[in-house]
């Protein structure tokens, strides 16, 4: 809608990009991705198709959402170029790793105790919070990994996911119940361990 | 499923089902039967209700930490070198000419 488009609105200015944003935008891109090497393709290639798409930000969202926005795309092309590569041998892994959460009889094996809290007070908790997440998510297998980045990191839905790693449901399902399981394994002992050590018995 | 089997789930479910449908029930409706399996075991099993509210909190996290990256500064440890980052503002100003 170009009468929308508001005379005052502040180009964006490519010389400030990477001061402005690869700190946010590399770390996001980290924290799915688990390579510091791939993190950096990925955010290069970003900055590049920004500058051609540059006509097309209008000061409606912010530089970063737009950046971002154009991100999570490259790292969502990364995940399907590479859907080949992690085939079945994935999931025994997933079923191994599975293992070490619940017993033969389908009990839980370990107590978690700690209470979580769903809202961090300083911004240096959340950082200590995305660390810890980021560990945990490189420790999965890549593809239960990647099925959860899309689903709770980029917050897509459920179909969108099957079709970009070319998966049925069901496989989506399996995947995501035992990253969450994982993850809050480790997560409990990992970051929330540390952070409520004073309460520990 | 037929009826017996049914019954059957919602009387038997053990913690391995049980986190499965608290999963599944994360990403979409449940089935009559499972919500009916998953009530019951919740009642009687404190290591599921503590599962249950752990992923309700690491999802709000996850979003709170994601909405303060529009706007604020990087809240990431990870962090580009000075010198990739001096590197990659050249091949953006080169393209930019």
């Amino acid at each position: 809608m170009d009468e929308k488009e508001k005379p005052d609105a502040t180009p964006s200015d490519p010389s400030q990009w990477v001061d402005r944003h690869s700190d946010a935008l590399f770390g996001y891109a980290m924290l799915q991705l688990g390579n510091q090497e791939e993190a950096q393709e990925r955010l290069q290639e970003t900055f590049l198709a920004a500058l051609q798409a540059r006509s097309t930000f209008r000061g409606e969202s912010s530089e970063r959402t737009w950046l971002m926005g154009i991100l999570k795309h490259k790292i969502i092309d990364q995940f399907r170029r590479r859907k080949r590569d992690s085939s079945l041998a994935g999931s025994e892994e997933g079923e191994l790793a599975m293992k070490n959460i619940f017993s033969d009889k389908g009990y839980w094996k370990h107590e978690h105790k700690r209470n979580w809290a769903d809202h961090l007070d300083s911004q240096a908790e959340y950082a200590e919070f995305l660390l810890a997440l980021e560990l945990c998510l490189a420790k999965l297998p890549d593809r239960m990994s990647k099925a959860f980045s899309l689903r709770e990191i980029q917050d897509l839905k459920a179909d969108r996911i099957c079709e970009i790693l070319g998966i049925s449901a069901t496989n989506l399902w399996t995947l995501l119940h035992r990253a969450r399981a994982l993850l809050r394994d480790c997560l409990d002992r990992n970051w929330f361990g540390q952070q409520k050590q004073g309460q520990q018995k | 499923m037929s009826a017996w089997q049914a019954i059957k789930k919602v009387l038997t479910l053990r913690c391995h089902e049980s986190s499965r449908i608290l999963s599944e029930a994360s990403d979409g409706e449940l089935s009559f039967i499972d919500k009916l399996a998953l009530r019951g075991h919740l009642l009687v099993c404190g290591p599921c209700r503590k599962y249950q509210k752990q992923l309700r909190k690491l999802r709000s996290l996850i979003e709170n930490a994601m909405k303060s990256l529009e706007s604020e500064e990087s809240l990431f440890k990870s962090r580009l070198s000075d010198d990739v980052k001096a590197k990659m503002q050249a091949i953006i100003d080169s393209h930019n000419s």
